[in-house]
Formats: structure tokens, C-alpha cells, sequence
């Protein structure tokens, strides 16, 4: 597989002509693919399978992302933007079907009556859009999917989450609190605490005062209790640490001013330092607040314990590029990368001295994943990593990295291959590593399962189809006992 | 200025002077059903900035997901109304503890983006009878 790789990297240096005339060329680049969207709701496919998936991975694999880029004459043209539409692997014995719908939130449903974007996205303006009732108003629901007391929820970052029929994939309606909490930022990433509570995070920047909103929630979705804490400064933040007492939040060096939408707004502070704020889970009173240098971060992986110390690793990026410039360009299908890649780091919290140290792991890597069962544990992350074209920052390759010791085990497809979040599946001896993947050269997307302590070995069994799916963010395996799959 | 007369089907009367024009109003894309849109016309920057003195302040019942009034034989001026749906009742636009509207409202010109616009934003120029209509955000 390396040799392959090797090979296809020297096959695309003698294809692309000098730098500055390929950019002028105004060509796709191949892996646009991934970024063309699609139009409709995707009716149940069979898949062509190699292989066998172990038994520990049967049942149903929900990814949600942007795909929605099109109608009539008009594009999105950032990453965030494109209508959300959950996708379900259903995995049996010896056969994957894949089906695809679109969430249908307020907005989708007013633009399809209308045939057209009525307004604009995070990082995208048409001329003409309509006002805003508020920041529900174009709610996507486009990030991630995960269950809840039966259900399963497609959620974005700057609203409310969609309830959906985790079996016909339909949209049920909004999750709601009570009046208070209406249409109030719920983010992407709640975490499952050692009860199966939920904990969550809201980050409203658009609010009169920047404020963040924290939810501890009940395995059945009821708010057990919720606060809504007035920040410093508006700070990008998308995902956040759950340890056994706390909720640790970045406030990133990523700050709003002003701007013509949320993206434009987004300035890079980088004499500002990034703000760890520490609050506590039993009352949600903040407890610290550490200064670290200017960073930028969308995921974290678990926090673990240490002594006086908790630990948790991060995937940082030097500066907010990645949004302000990077998913434009992708979206927009054109030659990058334009920023750099995200490199997993290990942060060391002492509470008691109000004092973080930060270490890197020497690795880039992003979708960090482990074993949810375990959410306090020191555990072994996995992620995606690599480069699927030398002129984007699409990953590659599976990786597994020990946060303590930086130790790794990775399987890289090589050059042409895109993989998208790696997901831990417990069972089949140490667990199972199921992702979907775009092979953009073969024009097929796929699914596939590796052994979590064999990486290296690559795919036990893979799901192919001709049907392209447009490059997600995240999601959620439900094995078949709970998925009935 | 007479005493309006105003009813629920949203016709609304006044004593018709010289040279006074009609406003009708088409309100739109109410997408919730049940209770009723309260409106509030305003003639200048000042009040409709204070929210005080309106030219008029009136109701209707939501029967549909559109709604259409006149009021009558008002001076030539320039106007500018918002308006709000009030789904629960409660004569209070809702909000959230971010203090966002989470009810239907709107402005004349379907003026603003994010929060309310100016009156000068907002404002319509009536000399002749004019008909506009106000999609419910």
C-alpha cells in the first residue's frame, strides 16, 4: 500500500503543470467529487462488500454532513453551509445498505417550497437573502448525529438539534428544552458521562454579549439543569471535555467582529491568548480559568485523570485558516491546502495551580475517536491523518495513537482515497475501526472496518457503490441489538 | 385623528380626509397557526424607535398562514410598521434567554437581517393608496 501511494504521488508531480498555471487553470481538482453534493434523498442502495464485517459491527453506521451545495443558479460556498443530510449504513451479515435523507429543518422546507436559498449560511451570502427570525433561521443541521433515548439527533452548532427516526431516517421535529432554551446554540459534540447522562455545550457569539450555555441532560433528553454564562470574549468553539467533574470549554483565539456572516466575522487574535474555561459538572460554577497560548481547535479526545492532574489531548491548529480560508476552497472544489494541518496535542491541566502545560504528540491527525464506554479512561484515540491529495488537506489514512506515550499504528490508503471519521466499535476481541471513505480516482464510495489493534493490517471488509457522497463530518454506530438493524 | 374601528377580519376605518391614501397590508408566511399578529404602525423615526405613540396598534386573529388589512385614509408620510406573531397569547413577543425573538415578527420592507432595522430601513412612502406585504421571519 505505501508503494502504491509512492507511486500515485509521483503520477500526480508529473501531471500538474507549475504552480501558478494550474491554480489559473480553473480546472476541479479530483477530489471535488466530494464537495459536489447531492440534489435529492437517496433511496436504499445495495453495496458491493469484500470481505466479511465481524458481528461486533452489525447494525447501523449514521454519518451527517454537508450536501446540499446547489439550488438553481446559486452555490454555497463554505463547508459549514450545505444542508445537512444523515446517511445510514445499514451492515448485515453479508450485505451493507446505504440510504441518505435530508434533514428537513425550517429553512430546508421554506427553500424547497421556494426553489431557492432564502438565506445565506455561516460562510456564505446571496444578494437578496431574507432576514432572520434568528439564529435558528438557518439552522442546517449539517455536523453530526448522534442517539438519544431512542432517537437519534442531526445537530449543528449555532441551534437547535433535529430529532430523527433513526429507521426511516425521517425528521421528527425540533429537541426542545423549555421556553427559555428555545432556539438557544446546542453544539455538535454533547459527551456521555459514566451514567449515560449528556452534557453539552451552546455557543452564542451573535448574542448581545457573548454567552456560552451549558445542558446536563438526562439519558432520556430531559434538561436536568442548564446556565448561560456571559464569556470574556467570542471565541470559535465547537467541541468540548467532559472529565468526571468538570466541563472544560477553549474559548479559541478565534474572535467575532465584524464582518458580512459568521465566517467573515471570524478574525484571527493571535496576540490574545485562548482561554480554558473550568466548570464544575454539579453546579456549573466556573472553577478556573486558564490562559494558553492562541490556538484553534474543533475536537478534543477524552480526559483522563492523573493525580492532580487531568489530561486530555486536542487537535490544534496554529490559526483559524482551516474556516477562513480552507473550507471556502474546498467547497468551492479548488486547489489548497492554504493551512496547515492540525497536530494532536496533549494538554495537562492542574486546577490547583490554575496552570496548563501543553505537549505535542508529533502527529497530525483529526476526527479523533475512542471507546465512549470508557469516557475517563486513558485509552488508545484514533483518527484520521495523511494527505489523500498533495493539494488538500483531506486525510488519508487511520490512525491509533497512545496519548500518553505518542505511540502510533496507522494504515494509509494512499493518494486518492479520502477517509472520514474513524469510529471506535467495541467487540471482536480489542474493538473494531469502522469509517466511510470517498475513493475519488475510482469514483466510489465506501465503508470500511479494521481491527483497532492492527491498523497496520488494513481492512478487514469493505461497502462499495458508484453512488458519491458528498464529504461529511461526523456520526454514530449503533449495533444491531440497539438499532434493530 | 379618529378613533379607529377595527375588527378581526383586519378591516380597519378611518374618517377619510383630503387627500388621505390607503395601506393595505398583506402579511405572509405565518407558519405557526393560532393566535393572532400583532401590528403597530408608526410615522416617525422618534416613535417608532420608543415604541411609543403609534399612529395605530391593532390585532388579528391567525386564521391561515396569510393575513390582509387596510387602514384607511391616512395623511401622506412616510410609515413603517412591526409587527409580531402571537402564537401563545401572551401579548409579548417570546424570547429565549439570549434574549433572541423565538415567535414570528416582521417589518415593512422586510427591512433588517439579523434584529430590527431603522425606521428608515423599515419606512414606506405613502402618497397614493399603496399595497405592500410583510413576510412573518
Amino acid at each position: 500500500m505505501h508503494r502504491r501511494a509512492f507511486l500515485q504521488g509521483l503520477t500526480v508531480v508529473a501531471a500538474i503543470p507549475s504552480l501558478p498555471g494550474y491554480l489559473a487553470a480553473g480546472e476541479r481538482p479530483p477530489w471535488a467529487l466530494g464537495f459536489a453534493g447531492v440534489t435529492q434523498d437517496l433511496p436504499p442502495l445495495a453495496m458491493q462488500v469484500r470481505g466479511t464485517f465481524p458481528a461486533a459491527c452489525r447494525g447501523r453506521l449514521y454519518r451527517n454532513g454537508p450536501a446540499l451545495y446547489v439550488r438553481g443558479a446559486q452555490r454555497y460556498r463554505h463547508w459549514f453551509d450545505p444542508d445537512g443530510m444523515v446517511q445510514a449504513f445499514r451492515i448485515g451479515e453479508d450485505t451493507v445498505e446505504h440510504r441518505g435523507r435530508f434533514v428537513r429543518t425550517r429553512r430546508f422546507v421554506q427553500e424547497e417550497q421556494a426553489g431557492r436559498f432564502l438565506y445565506g449560511g455561516a460562510g456564505t451570502d446571496f444578494a437578496g437573502s431574507l432576514p432572520l427570525r434568528n439564529n435558528d433561521s438557518i439552522n442546517v443541521a449539517n455536523i453530526n448525529v448522534q442517539p438519544l433515548g431512542g432517537e437519534l439527533l442531526a445537530l449543528w452548532e449555532a441551534g437547535s438539534a433535529y430529532r430523527i427516526d433513526p429507521e426511516s431516517l425521517e425528521t421528527l421535529g425540533l429537541l426542545e428544552f423549555d421556553a427559555d432554551l428555545r432556539g438557544v446554540p446546542f453544539s455538535a459534540h454533547p459527551h456521555a458521562d459514566e451514567h449515560g447522562d449528556l452534557w453539552n455545550i451552546g455557543s452564542a457569539p451573535f448574542a448581545s454579549r457573548p454567552t456560552l450555555v451549558l445542558y446536563h441532560l438526562g439519558a432520556d433528553g430531559t434538561c436536568k439543569k442548564s446556565a448561560a454564562v456571559p464569556l470574556d470574549f467570542s471565541g470559535y468553539m465547537h467541541d468540548f471535555v467532559l472529565t468526571p467533574r468538570y466541563l472544560i470549554v477553549l474559548n479559541s483565539s478565534a474572535v467575532q467582529g465584524e464582518g458580512r456572516h459568521f465566517v467573515d466575522k471570524m478574525t484571527w487574535q493571535p496576540e490574545r491568548a485562548s482561554q480554558l474555561l473550568v466548570f464544575a459538572r454539579e453546579d456549573f460554577a466556573l472553577a478556573a480559568a486558564i490562559d494558553v497560548p492562541a490556538t484553534f481547535v474543533f475536537h478534543f479526545g477524552n480526559a483522563w485523570e492523573d493525580g492532580d492532574e487531568t489530561h486530555f489531548t486536542a487537535c490544534a491548529y496554529p490559526d483559524h485558516a482551516i474556516v477562513s480560508v480552507g473550507m471556502h476552497r474546498l467547497a468551492q472544489q479548488q486547489y489548497g491546502p492554504y493551512y496547515e494541518a492540525p497536530e494532536l496535542v496533549r494538554y495537562s491541566l492542574s486546577l490547583a495551580k490554575g496552570a496548563a502545560r501543553i505537549e505535542s504528540l508529533g502527529i497530525d491527525m483529526e476526527f479523533p475517536g475512542f471507546d465512549r464506554r470508557r469516557p475517563f479512561a486513558a485509552q488508545a484515540l484514533f483518527g484520521a491523518a495523511g494527505q489523500a491529495s498533495r493539494d488538500a488537506r483531506l486525510p488519508s489514512a487511520v490512525v491509533r495513537v497512545d496519548p500518553r506515550s505518542g505511540a502510533r499504528q496507522r494504515f494509509d490508503y494512499g493518494d486518492g482515497v479520502i477517509v472520514e471519521e474513524p469510529l471506535y466499535v467495541p467487540g471482536a476481541g480489542e474493538g473494531l475501526v469502522l469509517h466511510s471513505y470517498l475513493d475519488y480516482r475510482r469514483e466510489r464510495s465506501g465503508v470500511a472496518v479494521l481491527r483497532a489493534p492492527a491498523l497496520a493490517d488494513g481492512p478487514l471488509a469493505t461497502a462499495e457503490m458508484e453512488r458519491i457522497l458528498p464529504l461529511g463530518f461526523h456520526g454514530c454506530f449503533l449495533p444491531a441489538t440497539a438499532s434493530a438493524g | 385623528m379618529r378613533p379607529l374601528i377595527f375588527g378581526f377580519a383586519g378591516l380597519l376605518l378611518l374618517a377619510r380626509s383630503v387627500s388621505a391614501a390607503d395601506l393595505t397590508v398583506t402579511i405572509t408566511h405565518i407558519d405557526e397557526p393560532g393566535g393572532e399578529v400583532r401590528w403597530v404602525l408608526f410615522d416617525s423615526a422618534e416613535d417608532y424607535k420608543a415604541d411609543a405613540k403609534p399612529v395605530l396598534s391593532a390585532r388579528s386573529r391567525v386564521d391561515g398562514d396569510r393575513l390582509k388589512f387596510t387602514v384607511h385614509d391616512l395623511p401622506p408620510g412616510r410609515y413603517a410598521i412591526k409587527l409580531y406573531h402571537d402564537v401563545n397569547g401572551n401579548g409579548e413577543l417570546d424570547s429565549n434567554l439570549l434574549g433572541l425573538p423565538t415567535e414570528g415578527y416582521g417589518f415593512s420592507n422586510n427591512a433588517g437581517r439579523f434584529g430590527a432595522p431603522s425606521f428608515a430601513k423599515a419606512a414606506v412612502v405613502l402618497e397614493d393608496d399603496l399595497q405592500i406585504a410583510i413576510r412573518v421571519r
